[in-house]
């Protein structure tokens, strides 16, 4: 929305108030002046300087919200931050809405939103522009921060998640009912892997690759096991660096869609520059609320969700633990900054860095060990691990060739002249003479039974020649393994099915998959459609601004404020305990309606909870519960909270497939309350 | 995370150095690490160094720093260096120069003191019962009497808490001997030290420094380690006791004193079950000392420590040291110890107390290094597979474990394997090495090569040791009474036709056999039965000897080819 559609759209009250404290000539359309007026810089920076320090520090803070804080919150927060009485905070916001800059939605004071409308907040953000970013440290500063040696992670990502999943593919990690990891074998793999993650804390890279593994689907449950998925797997080591560059960044938008603002706010300082952390969390904390504001005020929906529920703070961890962000200490406090890694992530690079020198190749000894260092490309890496068994991580990860670790990938489809191949192409001083002989002696007999690797086309008996025809003609190599069942190579299928339409053979548009895991799998392609997916989500960030429902600040207007909520049920006006100001007991039909949001297992259990207290429905983003849900969006009646083991659940009624069933918290994508 | 491929070195997060052969820069990194790592593994591309405490203890009593040496492996290393390890490196160090050792002070008493400098870790052995239990009262905070037989057990107890003992309370002399060493030997061939000997030496002596004197040194078989043990007592010039493995081992040693010194025959004395000689320089054996009449009795020959006074005690074979020999070692700390050993490699992983009763590791030297000198016979291994007997191998199947491993072992289709061995080898002097003494008859009878097993006394056996050396004797059978120590420097193959079990060492001692150098390269085979138990058993006996640097060429052998004779 542009100044002029701004002023525009306004009601005739509001506007009129414009044009007195602006427009001196009253020959001139109201509007047009304005425009010229707002748009006009000098203008608008001598309006500024009338004011005080306090006038601006308060539309910085809610500039720093993108124009929309919740009444309560902003006071609170302008307190918080500089000092002052919520009292004065009000009277200079009070003084905003008397320049017309600032406006409420409701006439009770503090109002439910504080807000700079859009147009003028992109007005007045030029104005603003250097305060509204993040502050750095000053040169003295700077000097004087060390880099932390504790929270500093500069393991290589995807050297240590490969490893990290050779090494779940050879020890089969049991997960309970809630799917979590018992702790024992939790410490183990935090222990086997702490010579690579040693330079942070084991256990939140452990955290951290089995939340990123499973997110995208790189493992999956299935009878009661974590489980790599070979399929995904492939796809990932498949993606060229950018690729993989993105469904990282997917990732972290999932896990808290500013995280990648973050990081680009990050990236437009200059290298090596320290940010404090304070100021990090004051700006990241505007910046969340006030989209969440924003979302609210758009949709009016006015209430919030018990306290809680929304987390201001940034989960640095996420960022930290790939690398990209580094912290320091100095005299004032913390500070954080973009790692190397991290300038490489921003400017779209892989940031995995060394897992590409294609050259590399690991040492295969006659000792039957091996060698892989960091650096390695990943393939070579993931191939390695389905032959040889890995027993220590490091920088260079030692496997060792054995009888149960070749015969386990002849299970899994090597061909035994395929193993010796791989060794031979992956090993820089190829393969000592006694492991080869002793390779051919533990392949033994195998394959007498052999599994492959091809699409099964079947047919009625009176398509067979047609379907033949079609074959020949397309030149695709196939092998009939009765008459009506061919095997054919499974790269061919879309040109197959394709020259079989033409040919006008009714074939089933697509393949039917015999896949018996727990989860289902979404076949090839997952990774790719996750990064998609992610790039849908930003729908409400298009809603348009309401500008109809704009109340001045102690000015009574005919909309808004008290008649919206009038239709909503009375409020006695006093603020509630949360953090918004919206007491969730004084009106709880009206409550959470809004965000889908994935949340702290503790904090979904608290929203739970709270539904449960005051009997109210919850809509739930749930994975598949069977093969007959594909899962996603679900209205739930909350029944009774389970803490038990590692894990919690809740029991509730699923209303679309109409069951009693149990909810696992952390396997809960996204929670609000219904309204 | 840095990378930078040109450099040598990989820093583990365990403390180990992977250097690469290969680099330009390798022997600037192998001087450097040595100063403060052990060599680990030397197999043909990688070499893997490993800092323990007492490596790094070590250094720090040479004057390195923490900071020199993290200094000098972020130079060398490929990646960054591991903060857990720049931690534990620095760590380490700072314990070195905790707590000494010291002298009695005749004001005080006569026991030794125990000095503490640091009062949060005087406190910390203060709190620990075990120390304090070996001391008498404490003459004030941080200084404590210890008694002169506590000397070695409070050392290794302080160890076990985690700190060094600066140990300068000094060796007593012994009983003076006047010894040198000849040029030209009796039996009249010139002679001196080699070039990697008198490092050995010098680096146990260290100048009769308070910080040599006592330690091990490690050389590959068929090196010269008697020879280093006569050097050192040239160095110490005083009475010694010289441990050894057996009766020909102790009889090889007064050739070896005879032949290369100027003591006489009345200067050197064997104490063994045959004699109880005891003289300026004694040689006995491990096992008279651990001898007794029953289990609950007392050892009968322990006594000889205290027989005479003793300046330096020679540990022949250390790895196989027995642990009431341990015992008495902590005892006799006050006397001047080396160790000698090709392989310090103990399957019950004790290799650690050796280190800390005998003193560490001085000086140690890859196999290969010395092979490509031409200081020990080329060597080429052999792995050859042989199947079971149709028959057997139904058998083998049916049994338990233990008598799959005999059935796999005593195998009738490896004498048709050794029956084309000899033949390879007509012109070769050739050791049938085995376990098993029906299958060792069975070669003695059918090859006419005579046997010699632990039951054969020891003149028969200086007989045929003798007869194989000038020739008269082609092949002998040897049962493993001649793992260790049997000097024949004439036989350049040998043929394994059973072992115990995964025993690296003894897989190690027996290569050794024939790695004494006559002028052309050796041969050692070990025959195994294909896919059996004892073929898993071979590629853990191959570990060290593979680690050193060797590689086992594989030979299938035809069973139909087999049974053409035999």
């Amino acid at each position: 929305m542009d100044l002029a559609s701004f002023f525009k759209s306004l009601n005739p009250a509001v506007l009129d108030h414009y044009r007195r404290k602006f427009v001196d000539d009253d020959s001139v359309p109201a509007v047009e002046a304005l425009v010229e007026n707002f748009s006009d810089k000098k203008w608008l920076r001598a309006r500024l300087k009338t004011m005080n320090r306090s006038h601006h520090v308060a539309l910085v803070a809610l500039l720093q919200c993108r124009g929309v804080g919740g009444g309560t919150w902003l006071l609170q927060e302008l307190t918080q931050t500089h000092g002052m009485s919520e009292d004065v905070w009000a009277e200079v916001l009070h003084d905003l809405g008397g320049e017309l800059l600032v406006f409420g939605n409701s006439h009770q004071s503090p109002p439910l939103f504080y807000t700079v409308p859009e147009p003028l907040a992109a007005e007045l953000g030029r104005q603003f522009r250097k305060r509204l970013g993040l502050p750095v440290a000053d040169d003295a500063e700077q000097e004087g921060i060390r880099p932390s040696t504790v929270t500093n992670y500069r393991h290589p990502v995807g050297f240590s998640l490969i490893s990290f999943l050779t090494y779940l593919r050879q020890n089969p990690v049991k997960v309970t009912r809630q799917g979590e990891i018992f702790k024992k074998q939790s410490e183990e793999m935090a222990a086997f892997f702490s010579d690579l993650w040693g330079d942070g804390e084991p256990t939140d890279v452990l955290a951290w690759n089995l939340d990123f593994a499973q997110e995208v689907g790189l493992l999956r449950r299935r009878s009661g096991q974590l489980e790599v998925d070979d399929r995904s797997v492939d796809e990932f080591l498949s993606m060229e660096p950018e690729a993989r560059r993105d469904l990282y960044s997917s990732y972290f938008a999932r896990a808290e869609p500013l995280l990648v603002w973050l990081l680009d706010l990050l990236g437009e300082l200059p290298a090596g520059t320290w940010v404090p952390l304070t100021k990090l969390r004051t700006l990241y904390r505007r910046r969340y609320m006030g989209s969440v504001f924003h979302r609210r005020y758009v949709r009016k929906s006015y209430y919030l969700p018990p306290s809680g529920f929304y987390d201001p703070n940034p989960p640095l961890k996420v960022l930290q633990v790939p690398g990209l962000v580094e912290s320091g200490l100095g005299a004032k406090g913390s500070y954080v900054r973009l790692s190397e890694a991290g300038r490489l992530f921003v400017s779209g690079e892989g940031f995995e860095g060394l897992e590409h020198a294609e050259s590399m190749k690991y040492l295969l000894q006659p000792t039957f060990e091996i060698l892989a260092p960091v650096g390695l490309p990943m393939r070579r890496l993931w191939k390695l691990g389905e032959v040889a068994k890995l027993n220590k991580v490091d920088r260079a990860n030692t496997y060792s060739l054995n009888r149960d670790s070749v015969r386990a990938a002849l299970d899994e489809g090597w061909r035994p002249d395929g193993v010796l191949a791989a060794l031979k192409d992956g090993s820089q001083v190829g393969v000592p003479q006694n492991v080869r002989s002793t390779l051919k002696d533990w392949c033994g007999r195998h394959g007498e039974v052999q599994l492959h690797d091809a699409l099964v086309l079947t047919c009625e008996p009176a398509r067979v020649k047609k379907v033949r025809k079609v074959l020949d003609k397309l030149e695709v190599p196939f092998t009939a393994l009765a008459e009506t069942v061919l095997a054919i190579p499974r790269e061919e299928s879309d040109a197959i099915l394709e020259a079989l339409q033409s040919a006008k053979v009714e074939a089933a548009p697509t393949v039917r998959r015999y896949d018996l895991a727990d989860e289902p799998s979404g076949g090839a392609g997952d990774l790719r459609a996750y990064i998609d997916e992610d790039e849908d989500e930003d729908e409400e960030e298009q809603a348009a601004f309401p500008v109809k429902s704009l109340v001045m600040l102690g000015a009574p207007t005919a909309e808004g404020g008290r008649e919206a909520m009038a239709a909503r049920g009375s409020r006695t006006g006093r603020t509630g305990a949360n953090a918004v100001g919206a007491d969730l007991s004084l009106k709880p039909a009206a409550a959470g309606a809004g965000d889908l949001l994935k949340l702290s297992p503790s904090k979904t259990m608290s929203v739970v909870k709270a539904a449960i207290r005051l009997g109210l429905d919850l809509e739930v983003l749930y994975p598949s519960t069977g093969p007959h849900d594909k899962g996603g969006l679900a209205r739930v009646t909350p029944a009774d909270v389970k803490e038990a083991g590692g894990g919690s659940y809740f029991t509730g009624r699923h209303h679309r497939l109409a069951e009693d069933m149990q909810f696992h918290i952390k396997r809960i994508q996204g929670i609000r309350l219904a309204n | 995370m840095f990378f930078k491929p040109e450099n040598p070195v990989i820093v583990q997060g365990d403390g180990s150095l992977l250097v690469e052969v290969d680099s330009d820069r390798y022997a600037e990194a192998r001087d450097f690490i040595a100063r403060f790592a052990d060599l680990e593994k030397s197999p043909e591309h990688i070499h893997t160094y490993r800092m323990t405490s007492l490596t790094l203890w070590n250094a720090a009593s040479a004057g390195l720093t923490a900071e020199e040496i993290i200094e000098g492996i972020t130079d060398l290393s490929k990646y960054d260096v591991p903060p857990k390890v720049v931690q534990d490196v620095a760590e380490k160090i700072a314990r070195s120069d905790k707590i000494a050792l010291l002298p009695a002070d005749p004001d005080v008493g006569p026991e030794l003191l125990l000095q503490v400098k640091d009062s949060a870790v005087s406190r910390k052995v203060v709190a620990n019962k075990k120390v304090m239990d070996l001391t008498v009262g404490a003459v004030r905070e941080g200084l404590y009497r210890v008694p002169l037989g506590n000397r070695g057990t409070i050392k290794r107890a302080l160890l076990r808490l985690g700190y060094p003992v600066d140990d300068i309370a000094g060796f007593v002399e012994g009983s003076g001997l006047n010894i040198r060493m000849r040029r030209r030997s009796v039996s009249g061939r010139g002679f001196g030290l080699r070039k990697y000997q008198r490092q050995a030496v010098q680096a146990w002596h260290k100048e009769g420094t308070q910080g040599g004197g006592h330690g091990v040194v490690v050389l590959p078989c068929g090196a010269g380690k008697t020879i280093v043990g006569l050097a050192t007592m040239v160095q110490t010039r005083c009475h010694t006791l010289i441990l050894a493995t057996g009766v020909s081992s102790v009889r090889q040693w007064k050739e070896e004193i005879l032949d290369k010194t100027h003591l006489t025959a009345d200067q050197v004395g064997e104490y063994s079950g045959e004699t109880k000689q005891i003289r300026p320089v004694t040689v006995t054996t491990y096992q008279i000392l651990t001898h007794r009449k029953s289990q609950d009795a007392e050892f009968t020959h322990l006594g000889l420590f205290s027989a005479s006074d003793w300046g330096l005690i020679i540990y022949d074979e250390v790895h196989l040291l027995p642990a009431p020999v341990f015992r008495i070692t902590a005892d006799i700390q006050a006397r001047r110890r080396l160790g000698l050993t090709a392989t310090l490699v103990r399957e019950d992983g004790r290799e650690a107390d050796v280190f800390s009763l005998i003193g560490p590791k001085r000086f140690d030297v890859p196999w290969r290094v010395l092979e490509r000198s031409g200081f020990v016979a080329e060597a080429h291994c052999y792995e050859v597979r042989v199947d079971l007997p149709p028959k057997l191998a139904l058998e083998y199947a049916q049994k338990d474990q233990r008598k799959k491993i005999r059935i796999a072992a005593e195998n009738p289709l490896k004498l048709a394997v050794l029956e084309h061995l000899l033949e390879r080898h007509k012109e070769d002097k050739v050791l049938v090495i085995g376990m098993y003494l029906d299958q060792l008859q069975k070669v003695a009878d059918i090859f006419q090569a005579p046997l010699i097993t632990g039951k054969t006394p020891n003149s028969e056996r200086d007989v045929l040791y003798e007869k194989f050396r000038n020739g008269d004797i082609r092949v002998l059978t040897v049962s493993k009474v001649a793992n260790f120590s049997i000097n024949l420097p004439d036989a350049n193959v040998a043929v394994q036709l059973s072992g115990t079990f995964g025993s690296r060492q003894e897989e190690a001692q027996r290569l050794g056999r024939i790695l004494r150098p006559s002028g052309g390269d050796s041969f050692f085979y070990s025959v195994v039965t294909r896919n059996s138990r004892e073929q898993e058993f071979a590629h853990n006996r191959q570990l060290f000897l593979t680690e050193q640097g060797y590689s086992y060429r594989i030979e299938e052998w035809n069973a139909a080819r087999a049974g053409a004779r035999i």
